[in-house]
Order: structure tokens, then C-alpha cells, then sequence
């Protein structure tokens, strides 16, 4: 898209924004909260995505390690516990859709090339409605090569801290598609600013940076507090993430191991935002989500847990796309539910849309998150959803329906040869390992997975696939009358 | 003499076409000959080419890769290994009336007793088995059946092809492999 039909698309969102946000659909909720120190319009977000982190790193869910997560255990009690929070099965992918509310494969994003700028992100809708938007810790959907190009700054997000790319980097310093060690880099900047080195991201800093982020956030909620702006703070940590490597304060802390020292930092770190938000007094307005970006680390020798699952990240096993998911809206969101109803992150989106009382999620194009707003609040007790695509990039691996999972191809290991011709099916609730394949038994059900498929690629003819790698400024092909 | 030669031509007619009716019986498996295999280079079935030796994937024939198939006068019996055998559990085992009468089969997958009820036809040489699995309508919570129509047939003495409907519901689809077996 050319940046003037871009900006045309943004006005027009607002224009649309503005009508639809004359109706106070939030005001009647707040009218109980104490007055937070903050204008009471619209609630603050705080979205914290840890990396790589599996069901069986927290306290709340069953931790293997013993009691490292005392903070984010007591955020869950807080707040509501998902069992059945789904995710896609790889660090781009995943926050693409986590940020677009849409299938990655609808974005075309793959980690070498990110997703184009065409696509807009929670906080580029946030934005529209006066938002302040800042991202501190990992990004991850611009490429190798995202600075100026495909960076944060362009993509809603006033400003930003942290890696581009992903932790591993630090174990050589060679930033992905690089050569040469030394170009591996923390970086920052922001909407309108010239991106800036600051420093390497080595095995040093890799420690560091999300307690800097951290810090970063939370003068950035700081600021946007006392120029009395609701804002967005997205925290992507980069721990788990190989190499899992605690800050120093951490780092053998626990007697259990590098997992269980950088569980425990991150816990510490969300203690920080945590205890801000109480400090800044905006806990009642700020609504807190804190969900990986996909499963367990896979990578020995720091190999995750999946707890109750088979399957680490880059699969679509269990353990690769259900992760736990914590969210926290005091007066809004009953503490301590938990529920094991199927969300998706890419309900996250339209599920903040509904909570900040505007029709911010774009209509130009497919979108497949859903408004689970009515269900996290008690009003309705199924969730608006009761299916799941899995896609592994472009290739569709299984479908959840209900408590049904069918594998069209099944691939238990990351990177392994899919496992035998046939296709499997397993029921979650009577085989949560996905061990035992009864399609046979069940002939039925694939009739309903095949028909949640073609229902999906359907609505390609109309909004086709954004193509991997493409280049920007993208603009869709002409619809088909 | 003229009603012995009816009867005596009758007599062949019926045997003739009971020779027609093809036995299945033998140990039967979809997995490749080694001796095929060693011959063609090898093939992998990595990310982008599912399903072994980059076969795409299937809901196969619903009995399994390696079965035993026991043919008698009046019913085929169908069995296969489900478990390891450290599960300590028997193959599973279906049996089918050849005379057009119903045969109900059940099984444990771990869900309860798992129920279908199957009718065989033969349809040249051909057999037509098709049967209807129960299951609970995951939207209504009430009982509902699924239809597999599974037609066997002989292509050589040591191949057998297993094509299988699987009815679609509630607006779905429906599914059609076609599975060959070779024997061993």
C-alpha cells in the first residue's frame, strides 16, 4: 500500500473510531472503581508475553521447579486462568498474530523477512483512539533487518527497547541474515525517530535487557500516567528463550537450575510493572494479560516443560500451542476463575477493541480473532470460540474442535519427519498427551475439521493471503467481484 | 432327464458363482516392501512433504496399516494391533455376517464402549461393508450416527484395495481414500 492510501485508511479508521467511540460502553463498568489517579475514560493494557514458555514453568499451572513464580501465581489468583489459552507454534508467527488479530499465514510473516507494513497492530488501533503505545523487550516480526524498515516505530508503537530479533543471537553476537560477529544489537527508538544502536546483545546483556525493559516500561506508564493518557505497554520478555540466562541477581538463585533462576527474574521483573501499576494507583484501570508467545523451549540444555503436555514449540502439539494465560481486570474479571474454554491470541485484539469501547479491529481484510470480552466477564460462560487452525508457516498441521484434535499431519518433534502416512485424531480431555489416535473410532469428526478448513479458505478468495516475503508497501490484489 | 440337466446346469451356474466371490483372507499390510524399497533411493518426508516416505497423509482405510483378514462361509473378521504391547491389551477385532444380516462391533479407545453396526453386500467381486458409528452431536449432546462405506476388493492375488467413504456431518463433507494393501 502507498503510504497516502495508508494514511487515507488510517483517517478513515479514526473517523470510524470516533463515531463508534461516542458510546461510553466502558463508562457503566467504572462507575464502582475508586477514581485511579488517571483519566477513567478508557482502561490501560499491559500485555507481557514471555518466550518459549511452557505450561509446566508456572506456579499457578503445576511448576516442576518448585516455588520460583510466587508474583505471577498470585497475578492468576487475581485474575482469571485460561487451561485452554492456544497459541501459534513459533516466535514470528505468533506475535504477528498476537498483534494483527489474524492468522499468521494471512500475514505472510516469516522471521527472515517479518510481516509488511500493511498490516495494523493492536497498537496502531490503539493509537487512533489516544493511545500511548510502547513496546520493551522483544519484537521480532520486522525481519532481519527491520531498522528503519519494518521497525516498531512503524507499526504503532510510539516507542520502543529491546532486541529486534530473538535471543539467540547473543550467543555469537551475529544477528540473523548477518555474517560477521558484532552486529547483534539492543536497540530503541520510536514512531518518527531515527532507530538507534545501543548496545550489543551478547551473553551479558542478554541477562540484562528485560529488567531494562522493564524499567523502560515502567517510565513509560510513568509518563503517560501524569500526562493522564490510558496507555498500551506491550512487555514481551525475552526469557525463557534460549540461552535461558538470568539477570545477575537470579542466576543461581534457585538451586534448580537456569530455567527455574530465569523464572524466577522474570517473575521478579513482572513484580516490577506489577507493583508500579499499584504505585501509579491504576490497578483497577489497567487490564494486565501475561501469556507466552508459544510453548515450551525445546533447545537442551534448556529443555522447558510442557507440563501436562507432549510437544514443544514449533510443533503443533499441545505442548507447543497451549500455553498458560493469566488476565486481570479488578471489577471487571472475577478473581481467581479459572476456565478451561478455548481462547486464541488472536481474540486478544478485538477482546481489548470491546474493553476500550471502540471499533479500532481493522474491517478491510480477514480477521479471525473473536471478542471474548462477554465471556472473561462472567456474562456468558462458553467462550465465542470453539475452534482452532493450527498452521505450521503456510502448512496446515491440525484443528481443534471442541475437546477434538485432528492432526492432518502429525509431527510429534520439532523438525522431525511428520510420523507415519496417516492423519490422527485424539481427544484432549481422555488423552491430553495426544498419544492414542482414535479417528478410526471417530470417523465422524473429520468431517467437522475438513469443513472448518474450507470454511477458512473460503474467505481467501475474497482477502487472499498476504504472500510470504512479500515487500513493502504491499497492497492486496483487487477483490474478485 | 430334462429336469436332471436343469437342476445339473442350475447346479453349475451357482458354483460358478460361488467361485467368483474372492477370499481376502491373509495378513495384509500398507507399509513398504523392503525389497521395493532397498530398490528406489530414498525419499524423506520432512517439514513440507507429510506422511512417510512423502506420501501425502490420509485418514487411511479406518483399520489400521498391518491387518489380519480371516475369511469364512458366512463372516469376515478383521483384526489389528491397536496397542504396544505393553498396554496388555488384545488386537482389535471386528467380525462381519456375509448373509446381508447386521453385525454390531464394538470397541474401548479409553471412551466407553464405542459401538457400530455394519451390513455386508457384494457388489461383483467386491464386498460392501458399511456401517454406522454412533457418537453424541457435539452441539445438540444427542445421539447421532456416522456413515463409513468401505468396498474391498482384490486387484491380485497379493494386492488388496480398500476404498472408504467416510459420510460427512453436520455439514461437513465427506472423505474418500482409497487404501492398498499388499500381503505378507
Amino acid at each position: 500500500m502507498r503510504p497516502s492510501i495508508r494514511a487515507a485508511g488510517v483517517i478513515a479508521l479514526l473517523l470510524l473510531v470516533r463515531a463508534v467511540s461516542a458510546v461510553p460502553a466502558a463508562q457503566g463498568r467504572q462507575a464502582a472503581a475508586p477514581r485511579p489517579a488517571q483519566s477513567a475514560t478508557r482502561p490501560n493494557i499491559v500485555l507481557i508475553v514471555p518466550d518459549n514458555l511452557g505450561w509446566g514453568e508456572v506456579g499457578a499451572y503445576g511448576s516442576v521447579r518448585g516455588n520460583v513464580t510466587p508474583r505471577i501465581d498470585k497475578l492468576a489468583a487475581e485474575g482469571i486462568r485460561l487451561t485452554n489459552f492456544n497459541v501459534e507454534f513459533s516466535c514470528t508467527v505468533s506475535r504477528a498474530a498476537l498483534l494483527t488479530g489474524r492468522y499468521a499465514i494471512r500475514t505472510g510473516a516469516t522471521q527472515g523477512n517479518g510481516m509488511t507494513l500493511w498490516e495494523i497492530t493492536i497498537a496502531e488501533a490503539l493509537k487512533t483512539v489516544g493511545y500511548a503505545t510502547g513496546l520493551f523487550g522483544k519484537y521480532h516480526v520486522g525481519g532481519d533487518a527491520p531498522e528503519g524498515k519494518r521497525d516498531p516505530g512503524q507499526q504503532g508503537f510510539d516507542e520502543f527497547y529491546g532486541i529486534p530479533r530473538t535471543s539467540n543471537e547473543a550467543q555469537t553476537t551475529v544477528a540473523n541474515g548477518q555474517q560477521a560477529a558484532g552486529t547483534s544489537f539492543i536497540w530503541e527508538g520510536g514512531a518518527g525517530k531515527t532507530t538507534r544502536n545501543v548496545k550489543p546483545f551478547d551473553m551479558d546483556t542478554r541477562r540484562t535487557v528485560d529488567r531494562e525493559s522493564a524499567e523502560r516500561g515502567i517510565a513509560f506508564m510513568e509518563r503517560a500516567v501524569k500526562a493522564r493518557q490510558p496507555f498500551f505497554m506491550y512487555y514481551p520478555i525475552t526469557q525463557i528463550h534460549f540461552p535461558t540466562l538470568a539477570h545477575p541477581d537470579y542466576a543461581g538463585k534457585t538451586g534448580a537450575g537456569d530455567i527455574a533462576d530465569a523464572m524466577a527474574d522474570t517473575d521478579h521483573n513482572v513484580s516490577l510493572v506489577l507493583d508500579a501499576l499499584d504505585r501509579l494507583q491504576i490497578s483497577r484501570n489497567t487490564i494486565v494479560f501475561w501469556c507466552p508467545d508459544n510453548g515450551a523451549e525445546q533447545r537442551r540444555p534448556w529443555r522447558g516443560s510442557a507440563g501436562p503436555w507432549s510437544g514443544f514449540y514449533n510443533t503443533v502439539m499441545e505442548g507447543g500451542v497451549r500455553v498458560p494465560c493469566i488476565i486481570r481486570w479488578p471489577g471487571h474479571i472475577q478473581a481467581g476463575r479459572v476456565s478451561n474454554e478455548i481462547v486464541h491470541q488472536i481474540d486478544i485484539f478485538p477482546t481489548l477493541a470491546a474493553a476500550v469501547g471502540a471499533d479500532i479491529v481493522p474491517h478491510d481484510r480477514a480477521f479471525d480473532g473473536v471478542n471474548q470480552l462477554p465471556f472473561l466477564e462472567g456474562k456468558q460462560p462458553k467462550s465465542n470460540r470453539d475452534n482452532v487452525l493450527f498452521y505450521a508457516n503456510t502448512s496446515l498441521r491440525a484443528v481443534k474442535y471442541r475437546d477434538w484434535k485432528f492432526h492432518y499431519v502429525f509431527q510429534s518433534e520439532p523438525g522431525a519427519a511428520p510420523a507415519g502416512s496417516a492423519m490422527r485424531l485424539f481427544n484432549l480431555l481422555s488423552d491430553p498427551k495426544e498419544e492414542s489416535d482414535i479417528k478410526d473410532s471417530n470417523p465422524w469428526v473429520k468431517s467437522i475439521t475438513d469443513r472448518l478448513v474450507a470454511e477458512f479458505v473460503a474467505t481467501t478468495s475474497k482477502y487472499p493471503h498476504v504472500p510470504p516475503n512479500a515487500p513493502d508497501p504491499y497492497t492486496p490484489p483487487v477483490k474478485r467481484p | 432327464m430334462k429336469r436332471l440337466t436343469a437342476a445339473f446346469v442350475l447346479m453349475l451356474v451357482a458354483l460358478a458363482g460361488a467361485q467368483a466371490k474372492p477370499d481376502f483372507s491373509g495378513r495384509w499390510t500398507t507399509d513398504p516392501d523392503p525389497a521395493a524399497a532397498a530398490a528406489q533411493p530414498a525419499r524423506g518426508g520432512g517439514q513440507g512433504a507429510p506422511g512417510r516416505g512423502g506420501q501425502p497423509a490420509d485418514v487411511g482405510s479406518g483399520w489400521g496399516s498391518t491387518i489380519t483378514v480371516t475369511q469364512a462361509a458366512t463372516s469376515l473378521t478383521v483384526e489389528y494391533a491397536f496397542f504396544t504391547r505393553g498396554d496388555m491389551q488384545p488386537p482389535l477385532k471386528f467380525v462381519y455376517a456375509l448373509d446381508g444380516s447386521e453385525s454390531k462391533n464394538t470397541v474401548m479407545m479409553g471412551r466407553g464402549l464405542q459401538v457400530h453396526t455394519s451390513r455386508t453386500t457384494w457388489a461383483g467381486d467386491s464386498l460392501v461393508i458399511t456401517s454406522a458409528y454412533t457418537y453424541t452431536d457435539p452441539q445438540s449432546g444427542k445421539p447421532a450416527t456416522a456413515e463409513v462405506k468401505r468396498t474391498l476388493k482384490l486387484e491380485s492375488p497379493t494386492s488388496l484395495s480398500i476404498e472408504t467413504v467416510y459420510g460427512g456431518v453436520m455439514g461437513g463433507p465427506a472423505t474418500t481414500t482409497r487404501t492398498t494393501y499388499r500381503k505378507i
